[in-house]
């Protein structure tokens, strides 16, 4: 599982797509020792994984599965209501059904969960993926053209980081209607801006450096130094970003879907069940706290693991 | 002065290159009045036979890394023509796919090595891999023929093969610039711009890498454009020296030739200038004194003349061209070029215009 979601995660930053070529080899520890210094030189020492970037990788590698296999797990489905047993707390408080107790409807809080982890997710997930290639895009777009180009996309970016995003969001699904593909694609809206100007600062200094210099006069196109050459270079600030990112998609979704302009009811997501829970928090607290604590657990490992994978990505630190 | 032979078999040949930069306004807070220009590089020709090395020598601001940007088309020239093996670069008569076509031919067939063989290499890629780029480029996709050019380059320039896994910050200085060698032989070009090769490399590295670009040179043929300010190293790679000063060429001589009977003041200055490795033991001539002036306004006249010990009033008023200069009425003589109403050993030129 640990394996899984570090080479998804590894996949989707990394487009090395010629560049397996000349992987440095990896010398284990228990190899003979060999005297010459040249030959220790090379070896690489053992990756290590800090206990905190295991425990988040697993976690969220845990959650993605519990999203993906959402039927299957779940106890009941989320949409199945017992008003009988409404608002009863977890069993092992004592109450009558549900092991995460039920909610206002009498539904299962476990599965109506299993079934947010899996919309937030992948909300925050494509909406993420796509903010960061617009943004990067556009960074390496107004890097290259300068001149009015330039200009235009600085303005864009200027316009969406001093507009409330809630706001843009608000407008465009009250005004074009709500669909999961429309709502994903706002999500993608949200912080490209930060991409693009990383991208754009980075990319100039970049081109400024020898290396750039040397490929160019090659003959390399435009494309080539700029995702071939620039991008492993400042790769490790997009993670970063792309990490905090995600925890900030998963958060405005959660705030629009309680505003009723996201995820519609009866199908949930953890910021709608959050939103729900609400009115119940004095007496029925359970409610809100599960999804509370995922959003909690998910945002802290996504930057704990992009933390760490900022350092495995620079040869330098290695 | 080239001669019609040299025209036609050159391997690349500079016409008449000119190239200026746009300088701040004069005037209050250099918001008024005209734009300055600065003549980087005034009127330099020369040309490069296949398998020879020219070195281009002078000192900072002289223009001499402008001609090589300008040869490697890194910036296109203000004024003359590059052809490269007898082809025009940026001809404007030529189509744009034609032209497109001639770059890419350029782009194979020279390379360019810098200073600074750290800043070159990309910290994020294995040294195979930045070695297999201009292949690359060049629309090589067969890995198993990259890996083996690679190779090939690796072990011409004296390295490991198992090299190419590493990354640059591995290396230490001599084999990152070995690497940046093997970068510009893997294409197999025809000329090889060396800007400065050795000038960020300590002194024992310096001599291997200028060994290595003498051997390759004796080996596979292929030519050079050295530019440096280090008269040892041109000494050691170059078959063939031009000397600038202020973007023009003051004196182009055969590398011995040079060395031994500079005619130029200039030269002279610079020879004396090269320290002599032996305790106690001191030029007897004083140095250069002054600067050059500033390029934003050059006078009519000979631009050494505020530093020449031996200036003239015909200095003042006339700019010498480059032309040759024989010494007897031998023509097995060496071709030696100079740009100075009163050369070193031409006397009887210097005693008629006393008098």
């Amino acid at each position: 599982m640990n394996n899984a979601s570090e080479s998804a995660a590894t996949a989707m930053t990394t487009p090395r797509s010629d560049a397996s070529l000349f992987s440095p080899k990896h010398c284990g520890m228990n190899t003979e020792p060999d005297l010459s210094e040249d030959e220790d030189f090379h070896c690489k020492p053992p990756v290590r994984y800090p206990l905190l970037v295991v425990a988040g990788a697993v976690f969220l590698a845990v959650l993605f599965l519990c999203g993906l296999f959402a039927e299957q797990l779940a106890p009941a489905g989320y949409a199945a209501q017992d008003l009988a047993a409404r608002l009863s707390p977890p069993v092992w408080l004592g109450g009558k059904s549900g092991l995460l107790g039920t909610d206002f409807l009498g539904r299962d809080i476990l599965s109506r969960l299993l079934y947010a982890i899996r919309i937030s997710l992948l909300v925050a997930f494509a909406g993420t993926l796509i903010s960061c290639t617009l943004g990067t895009t556009l960074g390496f777009l107004a890097a290259h053209k300068k001149g009015w180009v330039d200009e235009f996309i600085m303005m864009l970016i200027d316009f969406q980081a001093s507009m409330p995003f809630v706001l843009i969001a608000l407008a465009i699904l009250a005004f074009l209607g709500n669909s999961l593909g429309l709502f994903i694609a706002v999500m993608g809206l949200n912080g490209w801006e930060r991409f693009a100007r990383f991208t754009r600062g980075l990319a100039r200094s970049a081109s400024a450096r020898g290396y750039v210099n040397a490929v160019r006069v090659m003959g390399a196109s435009p494309l080539r130094i700029y995702f071939k050459h620039i991008l492993p270079n400042i790769i490790g600030v997009l993670i970063v970003q792309f990490t905090l990112n995600f925890p900030s998609t998963v958060l405005l979704e959660s705030s629009l879907s309680f505003l009723g302009l996201g995820i519609q009811p009866p199908l949930t997501s953890l910021g709608a069940m959050l939103g729900e829970g609400r009115n119940y928090l004095i007496n029925a607290w359970w409610i809100s706290v599960a999804p509370g604590a995922v959003i909690f657990c998910v945002t802290l490992s996504a930057c704990i693991l992009g933390d760490w994978l900022r350092d495995r990505l620079d040869p330098t630190l290695r | 002065m080239i001669t019609e032979q040299e025209h036609t078999n050159a391997l690349l040949r500079a016409d008449n290159l000119v190239r200026t930069f746009q300088a701040g306004r004069e005037g209050l807070f250099g918001l008024f009045g005209p734009r300055r220009e600065v003549r980087a590089v005034d009127g330099v020709s020369f040309s490069i036979m296949p398998g020879e090395a020219l070195g281009l020598v002078g000192e900072s601001g002289s223009g001499k890394s402008t001609v090589g940007n300008m040869i490697s088309a890194q910036i296109l020239p203000t004024e003359g023509e590059v052809y490269f093996e007898g082809r025009r670069l940026h001809d404007e008569a030529l189509p744009r796919v034609r032209r497109r076509e001639e770059m890419r031919h350029l782009r194979r067939n020279l390379q360019v090595i810098f200073q600074d063989p750290a800043g070159t290499l990309n910290p994020r890629l294995a040294i195979g891999e930045q070695i297999a780029e201009p292949l690359r480029i060049h629309g090589e996709k067969d890995a198993r023929l990259l890996k083996q050019r690679v190779a090939e380059a690796l072990l011409q320039v004296g390295l490991n093969e198992d090299m190419a896994s590493r990354y640059p910050h591995e290396l230490s200085g001599g084999q990152r610039q070995r690497a940046v060698v093997a970068r510009a032989l893997i294409t197999r070009p025809k000329l090889i711009v060396c800007d400065e090769p050795t000038s960020a490399l300590d002194v024992s590295i310096q001599a291997q890498v200028v060994n290595l670009l003498g051997d390759l040179k004796a080996k596979t043929g292929i030519s050079y454009l050295f530019i440096s300010h280090n008269l040892g190293v041109v000494r050691t790679v170059c078959d063939r020296v031009a000397v600038m000063y202020l973007g023009r060429v003051v004196e182009e001589a055969p590398v011995d030739e040079l060395f031994s009977h500079p005619e130029h003041p200039y030269t002279r200055a610079l020879l004396e200038a090269n320290p002599i490795p032996v305790p106690g033991l001191r030029s007897q001539t004083p140095p250069l004194r002054g600067e050059p002036p500033s390029p934003l306004d050059v006078q009519p006249g000979c631009r050494f003349l505020e530093r020449c010990p031996r200036a003239h009033e015909r200095c003042r008023r006339l700019a010498p061209e480059l032309k040759r200069i024989r010494r007897s009425r031998t023509f097995s003589e060496p071709v030696h070029l100079v740009a100075c109403h009163y050369p070193e050993t031409d006397r009887s030129v210097f005693q008629e215009s006393l008098s």
